[in-house]
């Protein structure tokens, strides 16, 4: 029954039905794919954000900044008012509605700067602060609020643990075609190992890793060893990209 | 007579803000100002002021870690002067002097040292202080851990405080005394001794601290020292006050 002719149509549209389901859906599968992981860079980024807010919020760095300002306010006032920009440019950088998965280093660093200025003001000659920075990098794309939840754990687990003088070093650099960023405390190691392996691990930068991960997969690197300065080095490497100049060059 | 106050706090502007409010009181005389708990308890020593401003959360030696070390009788009237802590709220409790929140107002200020002036005329200040310490050693007992872990190559391995006979210190390194066990760790001894309660291990010297419970004995030696001779045989000589160390013996 029937013409062997009229029985090679169906096939034809069978197999040219199937094939484009699967190109459909291998399809919808990538455009998936890309979707949730923009999805998990932007919950990284807004995780990122809220660990900036609950650091400052931390009632032993916001109340004790408070304090530092309101004693300036009578023995220097202008010192005071700079503290108060400091601290409301913090908050804002961690308030701030953008979505942007990078900035140039400049804008980190200039938040870093702020924080920085804030706890040496607290703690006086008890911090010592060196930062190395290769103007040749200024404009490399790096991921917000990178460098920061590092150097707060630098300072509360260096300068906040020792009696004596915090001193931390921040280095930003070229590697090849890598930006090569870190950041060594003086720190005081905790004597129980499982308390020391924890510290090395965690407290907080399980999410700058995965950030980092997210975004640059093998183009990036992640470590925590013994610094030279006696505690913590932790080093972070990431493909060198240069920001586009999007400022008119007159 | 003026009221001698001393100022604890490792933060210089906290410290200058409490020195600016005491200058329009007239009554009040800082003796002396220290940025850690270290400092602060060699000072109180020397100085043995009638009120305490003192911060609680300081690196190393913390406020309640001051108070712990001083004797009994030498207590000072405290004000807390802290950042947030629950614990001062809840010694606050227990010994009714005072505590002040940082950043605090002038008048919250002058109110904690109204106080302060009204309970210097009190009479039960001995027993107020004698239940804040109670306190204070009670809180201890939870925060200092039974054991130790140390790590060397692959192998853990948790000694029990109570089996530590005591700790030398080599360079860098601490050498830990276990019954006839040795254990090295790389640790100075001032972070093992913050992490052995004060009521059960002493620190009789720069490179040495024991476990008063195996302490045999407290023995002149020449020029004046003394030698801690422990069960084991081991000998160090005290380089702090004799007197300290049998009231700490005796009171085990």
């Amino acid at each position: 029954m029937g013409s062997p002719g009229i029985r090679v149509v169906p096939d034809i549209l069978i197999y040219l039905v199937t094939m484009s389901a699967c190109v459909a859906f291998a399809h919808s599968r990538k455009s998936q794919e890309r979707e949730r992981r923009a999805i998990e860079l932007e919950a990284h980024l807004a995780q990122a954000k809220l660990q900036a807010l609950r650091m400052q919020i931390n009632p032993h760095f916001l109340f004790n900044t408070l304090n530092a300002i309101s004693t300036l306010i009578h023995t220097n006032p202008h010192t005071a008012d700079e503290m108060i920009t400091d601290l409301s440019e913090l908050f804002r950088a961690s308030l701030e509605n953008s979505d942007d998965q990078e900035i140039p280093l400049s804008r980190e660093l200039e938040l870093l700067r702020r924080y920085l200025a804030i706890e040496q003001r607290r703690f006086g000659q008890r911090l010592e602060v060196e930062q190395n920075v290769d103007p040749e990098i200024l404009n490399a794309l790096v991921p917000p609020l990178i460098l920061q939840p590092i150097v707060e754990n630098a300072i509360r687990h260096g300068i906040e643990s020792r009696a004596d003088f915090g001193r931390i070093v921040v280095h930003a650099g070229r590697d090849g075609n890598q930006v090569k960023l870190s950041v060594s405390d003086n720190g005081k190691k905790p004597v129980d190992a499982s308390i020391m392996e924890n510290q090395r691990q965690g407290i907080g930068l399980a999410n700058t890793q995965a950030r980092l991960q997210q975004l640059y997969g093998k183009g990036q690197s992640f470590s925590i060893g013994n610094g030279a300065l006696g505690g913590w080095t932790v080093e972070i490497k990431m493909p060198f990209c240069p920001a586009p100049n999007t400022k008119p060059v007159i | 007579m003026k009221i001698r106050a001393m100022i604890v706090d490792d933060e210089p502007l906290a410290r200058k803000r409490i020195h600016l409010f005491l200058r329009d009181e007239p009554d009040l005389e800082i003796v002396g100002e220290c940025a850690g708990g270290a400092e602060a308890i060699e000072q109180i020593g020397r100085h043995n002021p009638d009120l305490l401003f003192l911060d609680v959360q300081m690196p190393e030696v913390s406020g309640f870690d001051v108070l712990r070390a001083l004797p009994a009788d030498h207590w000072p009237m405290v004000i807390f002067v802290t950042a947030h802590d629950q614990h001062a709220l809840e010694a606050f409790e227990v010994h009714a002097l005072d505590y002040i929140l940082k950043p605090f107002k002038l008048s919250r200020f002058r109110q904690a040292l109204q106080r302060a002036r009204q309970n210097l005329n009190a009479q039960d200040v001995k027993g107020q202080n004698r239940r804040f310490r109670e306190w204070l050693l009670a809180q201890e007992e939870t925060a200092y851990p039974s054991r130790l872990t140390i790590k060397s190559g692959e192998h853990t391995v948790f000694v029990e405080v109570s089996d530590v006979d005591c700790i030398e210190a080599a360079g860098n390194y601490a050498i830990l005394h276990v019954g006839g066990t040795n254990h090295i760790l790389r640790e100075t001894l001032a972070n093992l001794e913050a992490k052995l309660s004060p009521k059960r291990f002493l620190r009789v010297s720069r490179s040495a601290i024991v476990n008063l419970d195996r302490i045999k004995a407290v023995q002149p030696a020449t020029r004046g020292d003394h030698v801690v001779i422990l069960k084991n045989g081991k000998e160090f000589t005290l380089t702090r006050g004799v007197r300290e160390v049998q009231q700490r013996l005796e009171s085990l």
